[in-house]
Order: C-alpha cells, then structure tokens, then sequence
C-alpha cells in the first residue's frame, strides 16, 4: 500500500500542472485546456447573447432608432460569426477533449502540444476578432461573408478582421479535429471495440472526420478571399472571370455540414443523458450508430439547399431537396431511439434531463421546419424571412445549446467535484426553455408575414410590433436564465456539497474515476467488457490472471517519469504500444503567436511582420516534430516494454504519428479538392478559356514537370521499401534522388510560371494557374524538408530508435505518394483540360 | 477475442508480436463495406450535379431522345448504375451480418441490441447505412421523372 502511494505521488508529480504564470503558458493536458476550451467558449457566448439582445431591444418597436443600420448590420455580422465559429463548436471541443480520454480509458489525448497550439490559435483568433471593436471595424457582412460585398471593392479593414480572426479558429479546429479522431482510434481502453464506443465518443468520431473536410473547405475559400482583397487575384471578381456563386458554393459547403458538425456531438451527449435517467442502455445501438454515419456523410451533399434562390437551375436543386429530406430519417431514427428508451421508465426530472427533453422537443420543431425548407417553392417564399431565423435558431439553439446545457449540467460534478442545485437547474431549464419560445415562435408567423431578416427596423404598418415585443420579452427571459446560470455556477463552485465519483449512476468509463479526476485520468486502465462498462462490470475490480490483467498491473502507476498512455487497435482496441505524450512546453505558445503575427502582418499590410511571424511558426514547428535526445534517452531505458511486451516507439498504423499524418493528408486532398473544383466552376462559365490574349498552358514543359513530381514519390517509396529491407545506404541515396527530381519539378514549375504573359491578377484564370500550381510547390518544399530531416537520421541514429525513424520515413514516404497523386490531378486540371475541354 | 498469455519471463517483443490478441479476421474488408453505399452515393451526386449543371449551361438539354433530353438520360443511367452498386453492396453487407452474426442475428427485441463483436457490429451498421443510402440514390433519382425535358 505504501508501495502503491509513493507510485501514485510520482505518477501525480509527472502529470502536475506547470507551476505559475509561465507554467499557465506552457500547459498541454487535455483536462486543463478542455476546461479553458470550454470557458473561453462560454466568455464568447455570453458576449454573443448580449450583441443578440442589443438587436431585439433594437426590434422591440417599429421605427426603432436604438441602433443604426450600420451597427445593427455588425451586431447581426458578430452575433451569427460569435455563436457559429467562437462558441458552439469550440465549447463542443473543449467539452470532447476534457472528457475523452476518461472516456475511453486513456490518460490524455494523442498530441498534447497540438491540443495546446489549438487553443492558442482560438484565443488569439476569438480576441483579433473582437479586437475589431477596438479599431471602430467591426465586420458588417453577415456570418456567411458572401461576396462581392465582402470583397475589397465594398469593405475595408473589417472583413479583414473577419477573415483572419475565423482562419485562425478554423485552424484550432483542425487540430481538435485530428486529436479527436486519432485520440479515439488509438487510445481506447482494452475491450473497448469499435462496436462497444459509447454514443457520444462515436458522435465525435465522426464529426471530427466531418470537421477535418468541412474547416479546410472554409479556410481554403477563405484563403481565397483573403488573396483578393490582399493581392488582388480574381477568384470572385466578376469582371476579370471570377464567380461570386464560387464563395457560396465553397461556403456552404462548409456550412452546412457545420450544423451537423455541431448537432452530432449534441445527440451524442443525449446518447448518454437518456439511458442514464432511464436506467437501461440505449435502444437501437445500431440503429444510432448507422444513423450518425449517414447523418455526416448526408450532411455534405446538401448545401445547395441554403443558395435556391440564388438561380441555379431548377434540376440541380431537385437533387438537394430529395437529399434534405432523406437526412430527416437519419436524424429521425435517432428520435425514436431515444422515445423507445425512455418508453416505460421512471426518469427523475434532474436539470440534465430536462434540458435532454427540452431538445427533443424543440429540435423535432426545428427539424420538421427544416423539412419544409427544403422544398423549393416554399424555400422562395420564406427566403430570407424571419421564418428561416426561427428555423436555424430551433435547430441551433434547440439542437445544440440545450444539449450542451444539458451535458454541462451532467459532467459538472465531475470536473469539479461539486453537487450543483437541482432547483436552480430547473428554474434555468424553465427560464430558458420559455424563453426561447417566446423568442423564436413568433418569428414563424413573423416571416409568413413578410418580415425580412437583416433589416435594423420595419414599419408600424405591417403590425409586427407585437410579435416583435414578445420576442424581446423572452430573449429577455433567456438571459436571466443565463444569469440564474451562472449564478449558480459559482454558487455551487464555492458552497456546493462534494459530488461523489459516480453521482447519476452513469454507466461510461468516466464516472470511474475520482470527482474532480487526476489530470492522468487513471491509475490502472480499465478492461472494458460492454458497451455500459460501469453498468456490467467493476473496472476497478482485482486483476485476474489473464494476460490483460497482468498487463494491467504492470501498467499500474506507469510509466512514472514521464507522461504516457497506452495504444490499442483501432478496431479491436488490442493493446499495442506504450505511447510517449509531451509535457508542458511553450512551443506551442510560440507556434501560436507565430501564426498571429503572420495574420495580423497581412491585417495591417505589414509583411515584415507576416515574414517574421511564419519564421517563428516554422522553427517551432521543427523544435516541437525532432525528437528531443534527452526524450528519447528516456524511451531506451524504459522497463516498460520488458515487463508489458509492448513497445515504447513504434511505427506504421500502430503509431498515432503515422494516424496524425493521414488526418493531415485528408486535410490537404480536402483543399486541394476545393481548389480543382474551383478551377472547373469558374471554367465552366467562362465563354473563353484561357482568356483571350493567354497562351494554352505548355504541355511539353507541364508534363516534363509534373512528370518530375510522379518520377520524386516514387523514388520515396521505393526508399522506404529499402529502409525495410534494412538496405540504408539504398534509402538514403533514394532520399537524395528523389529531393533532386522534386527540386527539378520546383525549378521547371518556376521556368513555366516565367514565361507566362499573365500574372495573378489579370484574370481568374491566371490566379486559378498559379495559386494552384504555387499551393502545390509549397507543399514539394515542405516534402523536401521531410526528405531532408529523414536523411539526417538514417544510420545515425541509436538502433533502439529504429521504430521512430522507421515512422519518420513512413509519414515521408505518405506524403510524396499524396503530393504525386495531387501533383497529377493538379497537371490534368491545369495543364491537360485546357486542350480538352 | 484469442489472447496468448504473456508469461512473466517475456522479454521486449519483435514489433510483429502482440500477446495480447489479433485482429479480428475480415475486419479491413468490412470497413470497406461500411462506406460502400456512402461512396456510390457520393460519385452519384457529383455525377448529377455536374451534368444537370453542366448540361443545362452548354445546351445538352437541347439533344433529345424518346422524348428525353440528354441530361436526363445521363441521370438515369447513372442512377441505375448507382444504385445497382449499391444493392450489390447491401447484399454483401447482409452476407457478411449473416457470417459475422450468425444467422440468429434478428433484427427485433433484445436480440438486436446483443452485442457479438467488431465483425458483426460493423455489418449491422453497414446493413444499415448501405440500407439507406440506397433508398437516397432512389429517391434523388425520383425528381428527374418531373424534367425530362428540361432544365
């Protein structure tokens, strides 16, 4: 026993905090930045209802001048931009990464350091934003930014603001994105399979896979803009061959799956509300599990039905309506599920269950007006009506904020080991749920009426006043719930009884442990054997004389010196490895600050500082990916892989590097994607193309190059087959090769891009060839400095390291086979088609 | 799940080795079958999307054929072919539920939620989705019906 405390005291000393201020910079542990996550989210959703308020106390009365129309325009441009990117998907984030480990049995999320730069990335991306205030530019274009509005010809310094404070959000949200999803299929407890996930882990499997499409669909388009506005290409510049349909296209792309984004980990968390107050696993597992599947992918093919009145032709929004119909039986199903779980039982009517009910109740409202907008000619009559307002806020706000109330209410005893009051959970719940429908409901009838969205005021003679004032009336109820909220919140923070470690009876690995849980989660790993663990099984019980008992002694209180978790099969949840997880560092601080600088340098127009700020990205970034000798050094002497039979460094799919490197590769094929598909809109509304008085694109030169880029991946691949065959000197020379050839393909790519008679900016065309063709060279630059890292290490590293350089030339060898697959759409795209097409 | 004991005097494993248990056998090929349908319904769209898009803008509505323009006949067929994939995916979504599972695999009461592992929990759901999306394909297939003849 005494043996036991003096482990865990070590084991407490290696996971504690970094101490002081400098120790809040340098923080990397999933529980402490999915706290700041969640409460940084929270900050902005506060001030996202204050600026909501301020617009209904503006619409309480016809020929209202409390707000101009100019301020009004940036209330409704922050509102819509603070709830959608700074509020609800980062609060699901934070929510995900605080309790995804405990929930999987694991003790922190794969990349730590990604964790901490990602939030970095949101704080700073959240503040630049707000810091339009500050600047008398606050963005006036609405959450969605549609151009040409947007473009430099009618805005100014705002939009900016807009686009590089949301380019860093959706930044962090590709790093959560692929810590959630490699987190969850590398991490998971031994018995815990693909098939036993609970809900709410399988909700975010899925979304992060959605998020890692969707955001870098965003951030390229937004990337686009931005190049407009900074360099003047003409992406979405009419008049030189752009098309302003382009951005909606690309927008909505993004934005529609985004609802989804947000909806699914929402149901997850309902997923786990129900069976718990119901007392019986959830009904239809499968069902559900099936239905999230088709939800994400459905979710993608229906962003057309947000631009039916913007004139496409009338066939090709048939196919969006049928499709936003059929994903009403997805979300449907899962509806069911939860009636026939509650059907029959005795639920206790606790905050997080009503909040659970209240967004059954109004996300089926919501839904069934979704429904209805899908329809074409009902979409046309209600467009841009304040009936569509009701719509998205009861899918929004029913869909999404009242299961998040719902999981705070639930999760709150364990983060912080406080009992908070029924009563003033009830009284929000009633508050807010009156609330919103006062709110919202009238809107319905309001947009039948003709009221339309986004203009400051209306008149006395369309009879809207009294619709209007109940709907202030209750946006004013709502806050007082937040209030009532918050309230208690600190009340029960300071005065509330200790929660026990398992206070609703919850059936997920997370009520395991200790009320508020150690920042390692666990001591021992569970052994999970259902998909209700703590319902079937003691996790905490003795260890049995199997092998994944002795495992699971052996893995007790370790590794003690430095921080680690352990590996298991994505499928079967097999233990695997032993993974190494960073300690507290200010390198992502400092990665953070280098992106910043780098977007603020473009806000202010001073490259210097743009420059300067990629710099210190990029040293970062090569300090955080070398392995540290003194990390290493404490690898090869680790016991851990003579007493577990389990590896410390691996390689290959066992690796969450090597998982970590597909989540990246999707992310660039998802641009790329974006990129060609922009390249064939615009082409295909061109009358003439290329423009007149532009050469076709030279052939013989594309092919000699991109031929090059094919010839570079293949000769990484066939280095890496060397380096298996323990052929290393073969490897190396493949290395040398093959950044050679890559270096030809750069330097044939700059003799075509000479020799051209337009630039950027004399035509879409022009700015399609070389953002394109100059996106792919940076990418064959940053393969190169994979190339040549890996070269450093071959034959010069410790043997005992073999497994992570074997990893290094892996994500290498990955990397050069998708940069020729994309190096060969890209050819066909810009170089072949013009001939063809 | 087959597990070998580690016995105590183990020492560090060859990479290869895992005694803790193997993969479930059929488990790479199942996930495949998982997106199946998601795939032939994505190519689907695109495909639809493009051509009505496409079609409608170049003057291929104007070239017609039993009384059909060609945009529509491009949506058939591609249609047809879609969700012939597709049921040929859910077919082999319902064999590999019927091996995984063993053919007690109801789908009513209890019996349906019984857990039997990653190969059967993977072709429940792939059943399931494949199920789905092939109804999708149909159903977006439903509007061509209204604009033979136009766009």
């Amino acid at each position: 026993m005494s043996s036991d405390s003096s482990s865990e005291m070590r084991l407490q000393q290696t996971w504690a905090p970094a101490r002081g201020f400098p120790g809040v910079l340098a923080e990397v542990n999933n529980q402490i930045i999915g706290k700041r996550f969640m409460i940084t989210a929270f900050v902005f959703f506060m001030l996202g209802g204050v600026l909501a308020l301020l617009m209904r106390i503006q619409l309480a009365a016809s020929d209202n001048h409390f707000l101009g129309p100019q301020t009004y325009n940036e209330l409704f441009t922050m509102h819509g931009s603070t709830m959608m990117f700074l509020f609800a998907v980062p609060f699901l984030e934070g929510l995900a990464l605080y309790l995804l480990p405990m929930m999987i049995g694991a003790r922190d999320v794969a990349f730590p350091r990604l964790t901490a730069y990602g939030y970095w990335l949101y704080l700073f991306g959240g503040v630049l934003f707000y810091a339009s205030f500050l600047f008398g530019a606050v963005p006036d274009i609405g959450w969605f930014g549609y151009t040409p509005l947007s473009t430099s010809r009618f805005t100014g310094l705002s939009t900016d603001f807009w686009l590089l404070g949301l380019s860093l959000v959706e930044v962090a949200g590709l790093t959560a994105a692929i810590e959630i999803v490699v987190t969850i299929l590398k991490f998971r407890a031994p018995g815990m399979t693909i098939g036993r996930l609970p809900l709410f882990i399988l909700s975010l499997l899925v979304v992060g896979v959605m998020i890692l499409i969707a955001f870098t669909v965003l951030l390229t388009a937004t990337v686009l803009l931005e190049l407009d506005r900074a360099t003047n290409t003409a992406f979405f510049d009419v008049e030189r061959g752009g098309n302003n349909l382009l951005w909606q296209h690309l927008f909505w792309f993004f934005g529609h799956p985004e609802v989804y984004i947000m909806f699914l980990p929402a149901t997850g968390i309902i997923s786990m509300v129900i069976p718990v107050f119901a007392r019986r696993p959830v009904v239809g597992y499968v069902l559900i599990a099936a239905a999230i599947l088709v939800t994400g992918f459905v979710s993608f093919g229906l962003w057309v039905h947000h631009m039916f009145a913007a004139g496409l032709p009338a066939l090709s929004m048939t196919f969006f309506t049928a499709a936003s119909l059929m994903i009403a039986i997805a979300s449907g199903v899962q509806v069911f599920a939860w009636i026939a779980t509650l059907w029959g039982s005795r639920p206790e009517l606790k905050p997080p269950f009503l909040f659970a009910l209240g967004f059954m109740f109004l996300f089926v409202l919501g839904g069934l007006t979704g429904v209805m907008v899908a329809v074409v000619p009902f979409d046309q009559q209600v467009h841009d009506t304040y009936f569509i307002v009701a719509h998205f806020h009861y899918v929004l706000i029913g869909g999404v904020l009242f299961p998040i109330f719902s999981g705070v209410y639930y999760w709150l005893p364990k983060m912080t080991g406080r009992l908070f009051s029924d009563s003033l959970g009830r009284l929000n719940f009633w508050l807010t749920f009156i609330g919103f429908n006062l709110t919202f409901f009238p809107m319905h009838i309001m947009g039948f009426l003709g009221m339309p969205r986004r203009v400051y005021t209306y008149p006395r003679h369309l009879e809207l006043d009294g619709y209007n004032l109940l709907s202030t009336f209750g946006a004013g109820l709502m806050s007082i719930g937040a209030v009532v909220f918050l309230y208690d919140l600190v009340r029960g923070l300071t005065r509330g009884e200790a929660a026990s470690d398992n206070p609703w009876d919850g059936d997920s690995l997370e009520w395991s442990v200790s009320s508020p849980p150690p920042n390692f989660g666990f001591i021992r790993f569970p052994v999970v054997t259902g998909r209700h663990p703590l319902w079937q099984a003691d996790v905490t019980e003795a260890p049995d004389d199997s092998a994944l008992g002795r495992l699971r002694e052996a893995l007790a209180f370790e590794p003690q010196t430095w921080r680690g978790t352990m590996v298991t099969d994505a499928t079967d949840a097999t233990p695997q490895a032993i993974q190494y997880l960073a300690s507290p560092t200010f390198v992502p601080m400092w990665a953070a600050v280098g992106t910043l600088a780098a977007a603020v340098g473009v806000l202010a127009q001073a490259y210097i500082l743009s420059a300067a700020g990629l710099a210190v990205l990029i040293i970062s970034v090569f300090i955080w990916l070398l392995p540290r000798e003194s990390v290493m050094r404490r690898l090869r002497e680790s016991e851990l892989p003579a007493s577990t039979g389990l590896p410390v460094l691996s390689s290959g799919s066992v690796a969450t590097g090597w998982w970590g490197m597909v989540g990246f590769l999707t992310l660039l094929g998802s641009s790329f994607a974006a990129l060609i598909y922009s390249y064939f809109y615009i082409r295909l509304f061109s009358p003439q193309w290329p423009p007149s008085g532009s050469d076709l694109p030279n052939l013989p030169l594309g092919s000699a190059a991109y031929a090059c880029l094919v010839v570079a991946g293949v000769i990484h691949c066939w280095g890496m087959s060397r380096f298996r065959a323990a052929a290393e000197s073969s490897a190396r020379a493949a290395l040398v090769i093959g950044s050679a050839v890559a270096v030809g393909f750069l330097a044939l790519q700059g003799w075509d891009w000479s020799r051209q008679n337009f630039t950027h900016q004399s035509h879409a065309y022009g700015s399609l060839y070389f953002v394109i063709s100059g996106t792919l060279s940076l990418l064959v630059v940053l393969g190169l400095a994979f190339s040549l890292t890996c070269l450093k290490r071959i034959g010069r590293t410790d043997r005992r390291d073999l497994a992570n350089v074997t990893l290094h030339l892996e994500m290498t060898q990955m990397l050069w086979a998708t940069i020729s697959v994309i190096g060969v759409l890209v050819f066909l795209t810009l170089y072949a088609t013009p001939y063809l097409l | 799940m087959t597990s070998k004991l580690l016995s105590p005097e183990s020492t560090a494993p060859e990479f290869e080795q895992n005694p803790y248990g193997d993969r479930t056998p059929v488990v790479g090929s199942l996930w495949l079958l998982l997106f199946g349908g998601a795939i032939c319904w994505t190519i689907h769209l695109l495909f639809v999307v493009a051509v009505s898009e496409w079609g409608c803008f170049s003057g291929m509505g104007e070239f017609r054929f039993l009384g059909a323009t060609a945009i529509a006949w491009s949506v058939i067929v591609a249609s047809l072919i879609a969700a012939t994939v597709a049921g040929w995916v859910m077919f082999l979504s319902l064999r590999s539920n019927w091996r995984q599972c063993g053919s007690d695999s109801g789908s009513d009461g209890e019996d349906f939620d019984k857990e039997r592992g990653s190969g059967c929990y993977l072709a429940q759901v792939a059943v399931w989705s494949n199920g789905l999306f092939l109804f999708i394909i149909v159903a977006q297939t439903i509007p061509i019906l209204f604009y033979l003849s136009e766009c």
